[in-house]
């Protein structure tokens, strides 16, 4: 398995993710229809749509979850149709889940060091963690404010602590680009204010590629630099924030006209 | 005349087989409704044969009439719906939320001790409950259709079809239907979910014990049948569906016939590997779909949280500690009292020992209190059995109890001491690991071990072996095979076949083993290891049985007979031997666990869908945790075979064995280093003193063990210190109170999206 690329060509690398056509079927029921969408380097992206439009679909056929049925998606230059889901992210697509997931039973710092599988190979796993790893665990902890809670069993922490660690997983991971799914479900309203701005300082200074899928309107207009909207499986809009906003199809989609 | 033949077969294996449909309904009852698979099925069975073929007896004196044999079924039926009802009120239901693998542990723990109840009450001959029949069969175009069963097969439809009315039809079987979907919801609606649970574990018991009672009429009964019948219906229910009579039924008559067609066509000796070979190409082939990882990614992170939190008040919670420590020291001190002084009247004995540990007992299981005092109470209810069979070294019996006790106080006293001395062990793990071999050497070397003790030690590092094999897979990574002896029993075969028929050397034959042994695990793996929890369990069960079968069946093994080897070298060749490869495994897990692969076994036993999400490639994980175990359970049992001198199948897949070192790794602690060789020796020490005095218990002893380990010490003793110190570790950095506003006040994540 390798994920070093060829000299990409200028205008592709601006693409980090690239879908075409992608189509996804459950029985005789469409949940994703065609889509076609792109997120560049840099961007922060939401994605957007009423319950059952088929973000988290779309989304499981990005990282490989599901298989799509048609289409092709592209990681950088690279196809990575079909791909098992783990080489996907091992490529460098982060992903975080809509209900919290950390490894429970294993401690806070523990988490962070299993998370450092960016580009790894079966025999490298036979080493102990490098001292690399080890210091970039105690910066990322630092960062999320659980450097108390390190030798902690995660499972044991809050809700909102255990946001927290995902988060500081998804970093440990190295990633290009983060696929959130609803990172503001289910918080504290309190914690929103903060949630932003890890999101906006893991963009700007990790330089990491961001694309989510968020109900939170309030949320997802103050962060996304570009969005796109779902309904019924097909790509309704694509936009600025102000754009959707003021979008009939969209404003038709969450309000239930036809 | 095949075709007749086939026919006649095929008659025979349908009859029967509506029983085995039936037992499987009751079965398919408690996984759906109770989401338990329940290993203590098949003793439902059992029992309600023997209250059946009991009743018979006191009515009939001999043989009965069929009204009178058909009379006691009902009976059996009641009988069982009670016994089913109580274990699930009084044990069942304490770890119906924890882990897969607690749940099928206790069910195990509480199949091994009926079994063994069994034996003690009924012996372990087979008998079947005597019905005359005038004229024992009928003819119907050419084909011999006996009469028994065709009462047996309308009794087993009319049982299961009384089952589905009252499922659909009463107030009781909606509640029932109603937990089975979504308890959460039901709790909101009002129904009393243990209450329906309780019913419905009657429910599966009394339709078990019904089908019992047949069995025993048109088969036989003996104590050791049941966990054919709960792996029986395991095929039966996978074939099926989940909570599909209809299914179940088809299943039931298809597995009856096909086991029929193999007696009739093949030999009886087949059957059961014909049938669990099915059992595990259909686990494979077919459920894939039934319960795909990414559907439900992670169950096994769904252990209930924190054992700290008391269900109890705090004042209640002190007057029963006062109680227990009070009635366990002055049972500590009687027996001082009394052994030194040498009475022994067992009366005495008994009337002391026994309400003092049932006490500890009741106290620890019933209100949750300190772990080790459900230990203490243990072994004292355990030593007044020993009393009852026969008086005690009263020396030996005090100094166990003196050192629990002091074990218990320590405990409760010094946690923070205990937590500093595991944390500076696991520091310096390699100066201790070197300390013990070269120390186990010396005291062999230096004639200080005698032979007893050096064939003590030798059952140590086995155990120790195994115990650890056993947890690389099953705590480190959350696969918890219940078939680990397989490799044992590969490695022993193996060996004793290269050394004994090739005259191959003895190391040579070892390495030879220990790669076979690989092998198989790895052709094994490839199968097995894409199921999850339960069904993997099974199906490593189900290896565990067709190896035995094989072994059986095979010349090249000497089938039943087994392998005798003669001039094999001195003991103390294989206590080095043995000692090399618990040091050598040790070594190599305790480096492991210290290097990233330990990490990534971590994450696929906390929650696997997550770790793929992360970039895993976790069945390479998996797989070689896997082979790793079996290597080093291949070799120890390659090394076993010529040290025992002779291989039988009984004895190289020893299905007690199977049970004794999941439990050593589980009371230490899984997914610890030092747990599982400490749990090793210490239970095996236990086991040795319950063997050597009471040998008819052991296997209840090792139930009840199991029983409270998993409904008190959930995490092992020494998973239960690193919980405590984790928990120590959150509180003292503010973590649940001040430090953060969104703890316990925090909304739940919102359910699916899409």
């Amino acid at each position: 398995m390798t994920t070093q690329q060829a000299p990409p060509e200028k205008t592709d690398a601006e693409t980090v993710i690239r879908t075409e056509n992608v189509t996804k079927r459950f029985g005789g029921l469409v949940a994703v229809d065609s889509v076609d969408m792109h997120v560049d380097h840099g961007e922060i992206v939401g994605l957007i749509g009423p319950n059952g439009a088929g973000k988290s679909t779309l989304f499981n056929c990005i990282t490989g979850t599901l298989p799509a049925d048609e289409g092709h998606i592209h990681l950088r230059d690279e196809e990575i149709t079909g791909w098992p889901e783990h080489r996907i992210a091992g490529a460098g697509l982060g992903r975080m889940f809509q209900q919290t997931r950390v490894y429970r039973e294993m401690s806070v710092r523990e988490n962070l060091i299993a998370s450092a599988q960016r580009n790894n190979r079966f025999l490298a796993q036979f080493r102990r963690p490098d001292e690399a790893t080890l210091d970039r665990a105690d910066e990322l902890l630092a960062y999320v404010d659980l450097d108390g809670l390190a030798d902690v069993r995660a499972g044991r922490m809050s809700f909102g602590q255990q946001k927290l660690l995902e988060f500081a997983m998804a970093l440990m991971a190295d990633p290009e680009i983060l696929l959130m799914d609803e990172p503001a479900g289910g918080i504290n309203p309190s914690m929103i204010e903060q949630l932003l701005d890890y999101i906006r300082e893991t963009n700007t200074e990790e330089d990491v590629t961001i694309l989510l899928i968020e109900h939170n309107m309030d949320f997802v207009m103050e962060i996304a630099d570009r969005i796109y909207a779902l309904a019924h499986g097909e790509r309704i809009a694509e936009g600025t924030p102000e754009e959707i906003q003021s979008d009939e199809r969209v404003l038709d989609a969450y309000l239930g006209r036809e | 005349m095949v075709v007749q033949e086939f026919v006649q077969f095929t008659v025979n294996g349908l009859l029967v087989g509506s029983l085995f449909a039936t037992i499987a309904v009751g079965f398919a009852l408690i996984w759906g409704v109770v989401d338990i698979i329940n290993l203590a099925h098949g003793e439902m069975v059992m029992l309600g044969g023997y209250a059946s073929y009991w009743l018979v007896q006191v009515a009939a004196g001999g043989e009965a009439s069929l009204l009178v044999a058909l009379g006691s079924i009902p009976v059996a039926i009641a009988v069982m719906y009670a016994i089913g009802y109580l274990l699930q009120r009084l044990l069942v239901q304490q770890v119906s939320d924890a882990s897969v693998f607690l749940t099928l542990l206790i069910t195990f723990g509480i199949s091994i001790a009926i079994q063994q109840l069994a034996i003690i009450a009924w012996s372990a001959d087979p008998r079947s409950t005597p019905v005359a029949l005038a004229d024992p069969s009928m003819s119907v175009a050419g084909i011999v259709v006996p009469k028994l069963k065709s009462v047996a097969f309308v009794g087993a439809l009319v049982l299961t079809a009384l089952l589905w009315v009252y499922l659909q039809r009463t107030r009781r079987g909606r509640a029932i239907r109603a937990v089975a979907q979504n308890p959460q919801a039901a709790e909101l609606v009002g129904i009393d979910v243990e209450h329906t649970r309780a019913v419905t574990f009657g429910l599966s018991a009394a339709i078990a014990g019904g089908a019992g009672g047949f069995i025993g009429m048109i088969l036989s009964l003996r104590p050791q049948m049941g966990l054919i019948y709960t792996l029986k219906s395991f095929v039966i229910v996978v074939f099926g569906g989940i909570g599909s009579i209809p299914g179940a039924l088809v299943g039931g008559l298809a597995l009856g016939a096909v086991e029929q067609l193999v007696t009739g066509f093949i030999s009886s000796t087949w059957t059961l590997a014909v049938s669990f070979s099915l059992l595990i190409v259909l686990l494979v082939v077919k459920p894939s779909g039934l319960f795909g990882q990414s559907i439900e990614g992670g169950d096994g992170g769904t252990r209930s949280g924190s054992s700290l939190a008391l269900a109890t008040p705090d004042s209640l919670r002190e007057v029963a500690l006062l109680v227990a420590g009070v009635g366990a020291v002055a049972a500590a001190v009687a027996v001082v009292v009394l052994g030194w002084l040498d009475i022994a009247s067992l009366t005495v004995w008994a009337a002391i020992l026994g309400p003092a540990g049932v006490l500890c007992l009741l106290w620890a299981t019933v209100l949750d209190g300190e772990r080790l005092w459900a230990l203490f109470g243990l072994v004292v209810v355990t030593l007044a059995l020993l009393q009852l069979s026969g008086p005690l070294p009263a020396a030996d019996a005090s100094a166990m109890l003196v050192v629990i006790g002091a074990l218990a106080i320590l405990w409760d006293v010094a946690l923070d001491r205990a937590r500093q001395v595991l944390d500076r062990s696991a520091r310096h793990g390699w100066a201790l690991l070197a300390a013990f071999a070269v120390v186990a050497v010396i005291v062999k070397a230096a004639g200080l071990l005698g032979q007893f003790w050096t064939t003590v030690a030798i059952q140590l590092y086995i155990f120790g072996v195994l115990a650890l094999s056993w947890d690389l897979l099953g705590g480190q990574t959350g696969y918890p095979s219940f078939g680990n002896m397989a490799f044992f029993g590969v490695g022993a075969y193996t060996s004793a076949i290269l050394f004994k028929t090739y005259g191959v050397s003895l190391p040579l034959s070892f390495a030879a083993a220990a790669l076979a042994a690989l092998v198989f695990a790895a052709v094994i793996g490839l199968l097995v290891l894409r199921l999850q929890g339960g069904y993997f369990a099974i199906a490593t069960l189900g290896v565990l049985l067709v190896a035995i079968q094989v072994a059986r069946n095979l010349d090249i093994t000497g089938g039943p007979d087994g392998i005798i080897l003669l001039d094999v070298p001195p003991q103390s060749v294989f206590y080095y031997a043995l000692l090399g490869t618990l040091v050598a495994e040790v070594a190599v897990v305790y480096y492991l666990l210290g290097s990233r692969f330990g990490y990534v076994l971590n994450t696929i036993r906390d929650d696997e869908g997550k770790a793929i999400a992360m970039g895993i490639n976790t069945t390479y994980y998996k797989t070689a945790a896997w082979m790793l175990a079996a290597l080093f359970t291949g070799l120890v049992g390659a090394m076993w075979a010529p040290y025992n001198t002779f291989v039988d199948p009984q004895q190289a897949f020893n299905t007690a064995w199977n049970v004794e070192f999941i439990v050593m790794a589980f009371l230490g602690g899984t997914g610890t280093i030092a747990g599982p060789v400490l749990g090793a020796f210490g239970l095996w020490a236990l086991v040795l003193q319950i063997d050597t005095f009471f040998p008819g218990v052991q296997l209840i002893v090792l139930g009840l063990v199991v029983i409270v380990t998993v409904v008190q010490f959930p995490d092992g003793v020494v998973g239960q210190l690193r919980e405590r110190a984790s928990a120590m570790e959150y509180y003292k950095h503010g973590g649940g109170a001040a430090g953060d506003p969104a703890s316990d006040a925090d909304i739940e994540p919102e359910g699916g999206d899409d």
